[in-house]
């Protein structure tokens, strides 16, 4: 459909998070609108409808009016992080190895402190067991033993298989969850207990979903891949039933494609097919896959993405224009053996709470956050000790009757109070100078985070640009690069809505992945490399035929499939792989052995030091994967014709004052919506919209490009 | 002219004797706090990329899974500044061993210079046994040398005379392994080839020992860049004070904190071990007091310790340093800055030749045993200062040594391997004055305990998981339960040619429980050989999963033939083992809090829910009527069990000094066990200060002198 305008809505992402939900429109022309709502959790196409509406209202458009045209609706969920989290997903039951019956309360001793901070650590009386989705009651062992090198030790004991299941099932269970040791290498035990589970249903007349480890988590270590195939249990029916009914709503509004659901590890499926524990960290992943898109259009490979929020500071960083993956992840303390695009959160956001420490007299900032509610000081809902948004209110940062465009007025006079009596007084500074320190130390920690993940990942700061989104990380982007060597830093006038803009340009991706046992000595001759090639060649050709089926049967057409081919490579008996886009896509000759050797020797040096080489051990080959990917329409950035340096009058707004260095300064304000491409603004200066600010200090600058992108750089 | 590190170390320690405090003035943190912090901050990032990347070098399970890695920076004069997690028992052993190389010469010969990177596992220097293996390099700035960065691994393997680098019946130093003290392993940051070989061909599984150097290596260089860009962000001498005041300030911090919640006393607290060497098996005593100043000082005196022996159940004093600087960052200082500054406060006094402090290098250390007791019951002595505070939460009773299996020869793929089984940091925690200890969790070493998966264990040692298990009802009872650890039992499989030992302790208990709880049980360790596992496989037979609820009739004994042997203590030589073999290995347990007939049967419907305690103990032990059918509790029966329990204690009890009494007499007439007789004799004959207390205590005349128990062999041979 088309408005009055011509308008040809084409592309939806919608981005549901803790607090709103976010929409990015774009229209054939790659013109953009953004909107934001209230999440509403109890009815999420309620608030997901809403935010559509805010975003198209800005084009004289109704919901009616852009469904039916939208080829790519997108939809960053949290349906599944909040069953985990609040505990209300179904009721599975679980058959593992005999013997291994305590596994979900032993909890591997690393559950009991897994995402505490640093001092609790150290601190066991803080430590607790998580309360185990599956009660112990609910678990069944079954004889039956595959060792390391996928040999069958005991076969399976099937009339323990047909007896636990009928355990389950009089237990009232809805599924049930298969994970035997070592099955990721040979499934053959859990293969056979599925078809057992399934005949032992049918005779008693009912069904039962079971989910099988290896084909939820083919990976080694069986408590993370045990949770994950219990999440998967344990969610996806609710998952995909909710993706239904939005799917459903959505049709009745005159929707007419397939609803897309963002997954964790940054690509989109279709929702009918999604898996409940692939969209785990379903959000976040948006701000990532956006990093790597504003890198396509500039023709920059690596970049950095961080986004500020209320509660926290998430980095990401794409490398090689890849993104990188995290395969050992926890949600809600627990490990989870499921691959995820790499987000390092800390607890540094608008809402972090700073205090004094009582022994040291040291100025903390977190982990604690004052949240939504009651939130900062100057929000007047009851919060009473200071956070970083208090701070660069009372540094003059943020305008106390424009945030969130207005829609809360800030009470500047109860931050400055605040600051003073629990911080400025007990250190014997000024009220400004405590906000400074706030400020100073919040922007520490988010550089910390941001160096110290380059730094563990080898990388070089200066290789990287880097962009700053989120509600507030463009006003905290020059205090937390500062010092950075950075190839460049970047933030956008729709930095509120970046996550979703960066979802938007997602393409559709399906990643596989199959445990072998490939050992190469170091003294291998090229007959052995000819053979072991041959053997991950057929793994590889498998995973590609497997990907092409799946988005065959998702329907999409196969001469427009692509494909990455991954090697999980460690030195002999490492345990820790890194994973190495092979250079070529099938290993026929040593030579293409060699290829593959070299990029991965060419990846560890970069990645750890030349000393941390160790090819006398040897190679080993414990996974190797596919992704499948199509590409979709993306939205556009839209170029203008570069301008004058000057800014336009009708940018400028009342001027104010704000604390930089020390002193209060005097300092422009801009429009950042009337600003156009060319114009070039020395700090110190502010430049806000309705959703964010972006403060430039002293000694910093921000030039605007012909996408309106903001570069700051020094003055 | 620049001092020499000799000297500074010397003026370090005259600068410490005459000022009392690390440094004058907290200059830096005065004139800009703000500042201050923001250079610390960097610092503990920087220690903490190191961990991080160097987990990912590393080949063993216990640097990449168990966190068995810690990194630090450390001044010129080897003080911690700064820490990354870890093993915190390690924090000291780097420092001793950098002061180590000063105090020996080795600035001038053979000279410490950029890129070079020193090796040590001499737990006389540094460390506590021969695995706790460490990198040092130093940082260079301009000719000057500003720190230094350094890493320790602790490494499944040694070159012992046994596999496993735990050697269980060591007699001395030289069967623990291959020891490289203090020894250059790379330059201009190369590994030194021919060291590399030396270690390749001296011990069974080198993978682990090299790629454990690799990472420290790799990590100790992040550190020596990250300091460098610093130093040219803030400056060398703002730098230098900066880590100064660092300590200092960690001091003070660590002052403040004794001040406000232990109240000044002396708290005694005692732990005991024992030594199984053939012929010559004994207790180990292992006392401590504690005394805490109204200056905010702790003192920890270990006078009466058993003296040092030909047996590997002891430490070194850098390991009981070690052991109490983890115990007080762990109940007082666990949010500080983890520096040098938090063991200033604190006085140690381990006499010398005492199992803590052994008067010469030939003694083994393999397994710490006394020492650790002594480190826990230092723990122990801050809990009850808790307690009489009324910090309940702090509160806690103890958590044991642990054990594990050690195995050697050829593994599955056919390669020359040795190494331990590292499950035994998840074992049970203790129970605290407000809640059950923690099952299969941590151990008091290493906060962040952590059992890796199975088939991580299963990818490095040949043996087979036929389970592993909640240990029923291991921890020690109470009102609040010890925590349960791991127990679990093997299969051997895939390997025609391995030998299978364990480490462990005397079979004694080694967790008390604290104000009235239990402690917790003995380690112990089953080996069924020729068994005739293969032939119930076959036919399809019931094979055991487990213990079952009655460790005195295990499920494996029941339905296994086998030749069976049981091992308490879990302390066996390694033995050849053949296919189809069985073994158990358990980790340790809690200590319990409280009378165990105060426990709410809410919690015993738990852990029975959990199948982690049975029906007999809920009505014997915790006096608690539940009908197994419906699982519910008779609250009318449950308080006549705890009313009659109350009254047969009354039945048999007596007065305390009615009791002190009765025992004095048994003192008297030499009649005591023969271990227990020749803890004692060996005691009073080495510390007369503890002579003194115990003539005192037991009222005995000054002339009484304690018979050596093994005098009548003497005089047979």
């Amino acid at each position: 459909m088309t408005d009055t305008l011509g308008r040809t809505p084409t592309l939806c992402y919608i981005d549901v998070g803790g607090t709103f939900t976010d929409a990015f429109i774009v229209d054939a022309e790659g013109d953009y609108v953004t909107g934001k709502s209230p999440s509403t959790h109890g009815d999420m196409a309620s608030g997901f409808l809403a935010a559509i509406e805010t975003a198209c209202a800005k084009w004289g458009m109704e919901v009616n009016d852009v469904l039916p045209s939208l080829q790519v609706l997108g939809y960053g969920s949290t349906v599944v992080l909040n069953a985990i989290l609040t505990r209300s997903g179904r009721t599975p039951g679980l058959l593992t190895t005999k013997g291994f019956e305590s596994i979900l309360l032993m909890e591997r001793g690393k559950q009991t402190w897994v995402d505490l901070d640093r001092a609790a650590r150290l601190h066991p009386m803080t430590h607790r067991h998580n309360k185990p989705i599956v009660p112990r009651s609910l678990v069944h062992g079954v004889t039956g033993r595959i060792d390391c090198l996928g040999r069958e030790v005991v076969p399976l004991y099937e009339d323990e298989v047909r007896s636990g299941t009928e355990a389950l099932l009089d237990g009232g269970v809805d599924a049930i969850v298969v994970c035997f040791l070592w099955s990721f290498l040979n499934p053959s035990h859990e293969r056979r207990t599925a078809e057992i589970i399934a005949e032992v249903a049918q005779k008693r007349g009912c069904e039962v979903r079971v989910v099988t480890s290896v084909d939820v988590s083919p990976v080694i270590r069986e408590l993370p891949r045990m949770n994950a195939a219990i999440l998967e249990a344990y969610t996806g029916d609710i998952a995909r039933g909710a993706f239904r009914d939005m799917q459903a709503r959505l049709e009745e509004r005159g929707f007419r494609g397939e609803l897309q659901i963002m997954q964790s590890t940054g690509g989109l499926a279709p929702a009918v097919h999604v898996r409940g524990v692939d969209t785990v960290q379903s959000g976040p992943a948006g701000g990532v896959i956006g990093g790597r898109y504003i890198g396509e259009i500039y023709g920059f490979n690596n970049m950095i993405t961080t986004d500020v929020g209320g509660t926290s500071f998430d980095v990401g960083v794409v490398s090689g224009g890849v993104l990188n993956v995290n395969r050992e992840s926890s949600v809600a303390r627990m490990l989870l053996g499921i691959p995820m695009v790499e987000i390092l959160s800390i607890g540094t956001g608008g809402g972090t709470i700073a205090r004094i420490e009582a022994l040291t007299h040291r100025l903390e900032i977190g982990p604690q956050s004052a949240g939504s509610d009651p939130g900062p000081v100057c929000y007047g809902r009851g919060g009473t000790e200071p956070t970083v948004t208090d701070a660069d209110l009372a540094l003059g940062y943020l305008d106390p009757s424009y945030f969130i465009g207005g829609r809360i007025k800030l009470d500047l006079e109860a931050a400055r109070r605040a600051i003073k009596e629990r911080i400025a007084e007990p250190l014997g500074m000024s009220v400004e100078e405590a906000a400074e320190g706030i400020k100073t130390i919040a922007d520490a920690k988010m550089r910390d985070a941001i160096s110290g993940l380059i730094a563990t990942r080898g990388f070089e700061l200066s290789d990287y640009h880097l962009l700053a989104f989120g509600g507030a990380g463009p006003s905290h982007m020059a205090g937390y690069t500062e010092g950075l060597k950075l190839a460049g830093i970047m933030a956008f006038p729709f930095s509120a809505a970046f996550s979703a803009f960066g979802a938007a340009a997602a393409d559709y991706e399906r990643h596989y992945t199959r445990a072998m046992n490939v050992i190469v000595p170091p003294e291998a001759s090229d007959e052995v490399k000819v053979e072991l090639g041959s053997q991950i060649t057929r793994v590889w050709r498998e995973l590609r035929e497997q990907g092409l089926a799946q988005m065959q049967r998702e329907g999409f057409d196969p001469s427009v499939v692509q494909f990455r081919t991954l090697a999980m490579i460690r030195y002999g008996r490492q345990l820790n792989d890194l994973i190495v886009d092979s250079p070529v896509e099938q290993l026929e000759t040593s030579t293409d052995w060699d290829r593959l050797i070299e990029t991965f020797e060419k990846l560890y040096e970069r990645m750890y030091a030349i000393a941390a080489k160790y090819p006398q051990a040897g190679y080993e080959i414990l996974e190797v994967g596919v992704v499948a990917y199509t590409e979709k329409i993306r939205p556009k950035l839209r170029a203008e014709a570069l301008g004058s340096a000057k800014p336009p009058d009708d940018s400028l707004k009342v001027p104010r004052q704000a604390w930089f260095g020390g002193g209060w300064r005097d300092v422009r304000v801009f429009a950042m919506t009337q600003l156009r491409p060319g114009n070039e603004l020395s700090g110190p200066v502010i430049i806000e919209d309705s959703t964010t600010t972006l403060v430039v200090p002293p000694g910093r600058r921000i030039r605007l490009d012909e996408y309106r992108t903001m570069w700051m750089e020094e003055a | 002219m620049m001092m020499s590190l000799k000297d500074r170390l010397l003026e370090r320690d005259r600068r410490m004797a005459e000022l009392g405090r690390y440094e004058e003035k907290l200059e830096l943190k005065e004139r800009d706090p703000i500042r201050f912090e923001l250079l610390y901050s960097k610092m503990v990032e920087s220690v903490t990329s190191a961990h991080e990347v160097a987990r990912r070098v590393s080949a063993s399970p216990m640097s990449r899974e168990l966190g068995e890695i810690i990194f630090g920076l450390y001044t010129p004069e080897g003080d911690a500044v700064a820490l990354s997690r870890g093993l915190l028992i390690h924090v000291k052993t780097m420092s001793r061993m950098i002061k180590w190389m000063i105090e020996n010469g080795y600035e001038d010969d053979p000279g410490f210079a950029e890129g070079d990177h020193y090796f040590n596992n001499d737990p006389y220097i540094g460390g506590a046994h021969c695995p706790d293996q460490m990198i040092v390099t130093p940082i260079w700035w301009e000719g000057e040398l500003v720190g230094w960065a350094g890493g320790l691994t602790h490494t499944p393997e040694t070159g012992g005379s046994e596999p496993g680098g735990f050697i269980p019946f060591a007699r001395s130093r030289f069967d623990e392994g291959l020891f490289l003290p203090c020894v250059k392993v790379a330059e201009n940051d190369k590994i030194k080839r021919d060291l590399e070989v030396l270690v390749e061909r001296g011990i069974r599984s080198p993978i682990y020992w090299l790629t454990d150097n690799r990472a420290k290596i790799t990590g100790s260089q992040i550190i020596r860049e990250d300091v460098k860009g610093l130093i040219g962000q803030f400056g060398v001498d703002y730098f230098a004070k900066a880590c100064r005041e660092y300590i200092e300030d960690t001091r003070l911090a660590a002052e403040q904190r004794i001040r406000k919640v232990l109240p000044p006393g002396t708290y005694r607290e005692v732990s005991w071990r024992g030594s199984m060497m053939p012929g010559d098996e004994t207790l180990l005593h292992g006392p401590v007091a504690m005394t805490v100043t109204r200056e905010g000082r702790l003192n920890f005196d270990y006078e009466g310790m058993s003296p040092a022996g030909r047996h590997p159940f002891q430490g070194t004093l850098p390991t009981i340093e070690g052991l109490v600087m983890n115990v007080v960052i762990q109940n007082l200082f666990y949010d500080l800055k983890h520096n040098e500054g938090v063991l200033l406060n604190i006085g140690l006094n381990v006499p010398k030749g005492s199992a803590g402090n052994p008067s010469s290098i030939f003694y083994p250390t393999a397994l710490w045993g006394i020492t650790y007791g002594a480190g826990l019951a230092s723990g122990q002595a801050i809990s009850r200062a808790y307690y009489a505070k009324g910090y309940r939460e702090e509160v806690h009773a103890t958590s044991a040594l642990s054990s594990a299996y050690t195995a050697g020869g050829l593994d599955q793929y056919g390669r020359p391997f040795g190494a331990h089984n590292f499950e035994f940091a998840a074992a049970g925690l203790f129970a605290t004055a407000v809640m059950d200890g923690l099952d299969t969790a941590g151990v008091e070493f290493n906060p962040e305990g952590e059992m890796g998966d199975a088939e991580i264990w299963e990818q490095m040692l040949p043996p087979v998981y036929l389970s592993r298990e909640i240990h029923v009802d291991g921890g020690g009872y109470g009102k609040y339960r010890g925590g349960n650890g791991v127990m679990s039992l093997y299969l051997v499989s895939g390997t025609k040619d391995i030998d299978i030992g364990a480490f462990g302790a005397a079979p004694i208990y080694s967790a008390p429980g604290l104000m009235g709880g239990y402690p917790a049980g003995a380690l112990y360790m089953w080996v069924g050989s020729r068994t005739n596992m293969h032939r119930l496989i076959a036919e399809g037979r019931p094979i055991p999963s487990g213990e079952g609820e009655d460790p005195a009739h295990p499920d494996f004994v029941e339905m296994v033939e086998a030749r069976w042997e049981l091992i308490p203590g879990a302390n066996r030589s390694a033995q050849p083992a053949r296919e189809g073999d069985l073994f158990t290995a358990m980790t340790g347990d809690g200590g319990g809090f409280g009378d165990p007939i105060e426990r709410d049967p809410e919690l015993i419907l738990r852990d029975l829910e959990n199948q982690v305690t049975t029906h007999w103990t809920a009505r014997h032990v915790y006096c608690v009527a539940i009908d197994p059918e419906t699982m519910e509790v008779d609250v009318a029966a449950t308080e006549q069990l705890r009313r009659k329990q109350r009254e047969e204690r009354r039945s048999v009890g007596m007065p305390a000094q009615q009791y002190k009494a009765r025992e004095r007499e048994t003192i008297l007439r030499g009649d005591l066990a023969k271990p227990t007789a020749r803890m004692f004799h060996a005691v009073l004959g080495s510390s007369e200060a503890f002579r003194r207390a115990f003539l005192e205590f037991w009222g005995l005349p000054e002339s009484w002198e304690m018979t050596d128990p093994d005098r009548d062999d003497e005089e047979v041979e």
